[in-house]
């Protein structure tokens, strides 16, 4: 489903450069649930936003169901990272001034089956937040604001899920509630999940485990 | 989720940003309809004013009309044309000249109120052959005849060598027809004697113009220009007559003479004369009113449309730079650069139509009832200028925000996602 060969980043020029990544090759198939690990500021971060089609890469090659985005003009990448890739942050990044069945809406695309087929309302259920529908993040839990954006990042069906450290705010109940629903989700959807975590509890869960360490993969 | 709704929560979230926005556009939108708006009232104050001074003309006129049909039913009048540098208070030493052809001049214009022409050459002399002072006049009798054949003539020509003295003069020298008479050297023969007539003319001996234009070295000569009236016209010419003839022959100047009727016209008229001055003056008193306004309103429409579209720029670029993690939350998830920069346009250009219903709004009704109660709504609620305005803030607006809207599109959401804390 993804795969990743010889990926190298590096941010600024001269003094200040920072190799972000390099020569990362990486493949998950569908159905898998993969662990990223490292250090802060090994690059976990500048990977996800390169297999999410935001980061072109220096040199290598990414592919996504087939499909390279750095291919695509922006346009088309951004309609691509709709239909076929999901995020799912730290900060959640819920949009604030929408409430809780909107911000799962939102990223709604017509021509996939997002909107309009109870595809929110499922996700809706699925996450135990039938009764704060019309609440705004601000009025929501941590674990709640975090469910809502797995709502939101599932929504289209992905193939492809980046999460980056989506545990990372949470306690321990709502960590192991995100890490269920993304391990489900690989497995009963068939996707492709990508987890960038520091935390090594998840590690039983994964199917696979990447670590990183300076821009590389170990 | 369709960019209204998005644009609409947003707007609603931010409600300082939002008003801050609507505020600047009412400002300009209500300036701009208040310029408008008082130029409109200003119009129909005129209107109002002109009409009621047309009105008190057409009334002054009426008067004047009236007045003089009635003087004209009894009156004529006699216009005396002479040099305009005569000295009137000695007419009997009528030394200033003007051309022979005035008189012809005069005839040939037509003129409708006058009916007689009558040039002469005239000089108070010494008549050294029988001691005594006479007044010659040269005369060709009447040059013009408005209804020849009608009317009789003012004055009969006398034929050269012949002489036509004044009463007093045949009366007091007893002098008969056909008796030769010398003067100055030339000799006449006494054509007739005249009737009494009063004081001047039973002193005057009338002869043959050219005769008289040789004896005084005067070719071609005459003093002045006889012209008498004829009722048949307006008593407004009467107003216009002498400047009218003055006008024709240059370098004369027109009395009235042993008659009162243009200057009664003229001093009747003057009511209504001072009438279609003040009009005038209150006309070219609002015209100039009102192009001052014009120049100020479009002075300062520009400058509070610019003042609108600086502050709404400013507040569209202010919440761009506030929206940056929201900006790459949505293009993470999807959105095109394209919708980014359609949902700030489409939130300056709503702020913008907003804004310019409410400033119209409060201009109508300021305008209205502050400085226009008696004006009628209907003046103010016309669909062209509520829709200039929309139409212009709509266009402002998007060209206020066109630059922050294309600095969102060109957020690029990976840096903000890193910068973020990812
Ligand atoms: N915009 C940038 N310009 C320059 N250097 C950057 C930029 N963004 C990230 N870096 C650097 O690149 C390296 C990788 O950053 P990245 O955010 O991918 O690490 P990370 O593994 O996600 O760290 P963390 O676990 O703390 O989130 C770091 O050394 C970081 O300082
Ligand atoms: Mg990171």
């Amino acid at each position: 489903m993804l795969r990743a060969e010889s990926l190298c980043k590096t941010y600024g020029r001269g003094a200040k450069a920072v190799r972000a990544l390099s020569e990362v090759s990486l493949s998950v198939d569908a159905g898998q649930f993969v662990l990223v690990r490292g250090a802060s500021g090994c690059g976990k971060t500048t990977l996800l936003l390169t297999l999410g089609a935001m980061l072109a890469p220096d040199s290598g090659r990414v592919e996504v169901g087939g499909t390279d985005p750095y291919t695509l003009n922006d346009e088309a990448r951004a309609g691509f990272r709709a239909t076929r890739l999901g995020f799912v942050f730290q900060q959640f990044y819920l949009i604030p001034y929408l409430n809780v069945r909107e911000n799962v809406a939102c990223a709604a695309v017509k021509g996939t089956n997002g909107g309009g087929d109870g595809r929110v309302e499922e996700l809706i259920a699925r996450f135990g937040l039938e009764g704060r529908l019309e609440h705004r993040p601000a009025e929501l839990s941590t674990g709640e604001k975090q469910r809502v954006a797995l709502a939101r990042a599932l929504l289209n069906r992905p193939r492809l899920v980046l999460a980056d450290e989506p545990t990372g705010n949470l306690d321990e109940a709502n960590a192991q509630t995100v890490v269920k629903a993304l391990k489900d989700y690989a497995r009963e959807d068939g996707a492709a999940v990508l987890m960038v975590t520091h935390d090594p509890r998840w590690e039983a869960a994964a199917d696979r485990i990447v670590c990183m360490e300076y821009g590389r993969v170990l | 989720m369709k960019l209204g709704t998005l644009m609409v929560r947003e707007l609603l979230h931010r409600k300082v940003n939002a008003l801050a926005g609507i505020l600047a556009m009412a400002a300009a939108a209500g300036a701009c309809a208040g310029v408008v708006l008082l130029l409109r009232v200003f119009d129909a104050q005129t209107e109002r004013l002109l009409a009621s001074r047309r009105t008190a003309s057409a009334k002054a006129w009426a008067i004047f009309q009236d007045e003089m049909r009635k003087d004209m039913l009894r009156l004529g009048f006699n216009l005396m044309i002479l040099n305009r540098e005569q000295n009137l208070s000695t007419p009997d030493e009528q030394t200033k000249t003007m051309p022979e052809e005035y008189g012809a001049k005069l005839a040939a214009a037509k003129l409708a109120e006058i009916n007689h022409i009558v040039p002469f050459l005239q000089r108070k002399l010494w008549w050294p052959e029988k001691s005594r002072w006479i007044t010659l006049v040269g005369t060709t009798g009447d040059a013009y005849i408005k209804a020849f054949g009608k009317q009789t003539p003012m004055v009969q020509a006398v034929a050269p060598g012949k002489a036509v003295p004044g009463y007093a003069i045949h009366k007091g020298l007893g002098l008969v027809p056909g008796q030769k008479i010398a003067l100055g050297g030339w000799t006449f023969e006494v054509a007739r004697g005249l009737e009494q007539r009063g004081f001047e003319e039973d002193e005057m001996i009338y002869i043959d113009l050219r005769t008289a234009q040789d004896m005084l070295k005067l070719p071609g000569k005459i003093n002045g220009i006889l012209a008498v009236n004829c009722v048949c016209v307006g008593p407004e010419a009467l107003l216009t007559i002498r400047k009218r003839v003055e006008a024709l022959l240059p370098g004369t100047r027109v009395i009235e003479h042993n008659s009162k009727l243009v200057t009664r016209a003229e001093v009747r008229g003057k009511a209504a004369k001072e009438a279609d001055a003040e009009l005038a003056r209150q006309e070219r008193l609002r015209t100039e009113l009102r192009a001052g306004r014009v120049t100020a309103g479009t002075t300062l429409i520009p400058l509070v449309a610019l003042a609108a579209a600086f502050v709404l720029g400013v507040l569209t670029w202010e919440n761009v730079g506030r929206r940056r993690l929201e900006i790459g939350i949505l293009r993470a998830l999807g959105f095109t650069a394209r919708r980014i920069q359609a949902l700030f346009l489409a939130k300056a250009m709503a702020i913008g139509l907003v804004g310019a219903a409410a400033g119209y709004g409060a201009a109508v009704v300021a305008v209205k009832l502050w400085l226009a109660t008696g004006e009628p709504w209907e003046m103010f609620v016309e669909p062209l200028l509520p829709a200039l305005l929309l139409g212009g803030s709509l266009v402002l607006a998007a060209a206020a925000s066109w630059i922050p809207a294309q600095l969102a599109a060109g957020v690029d959401p990976a840096m903000v996602l890193l910068q973020e804390g990812g």
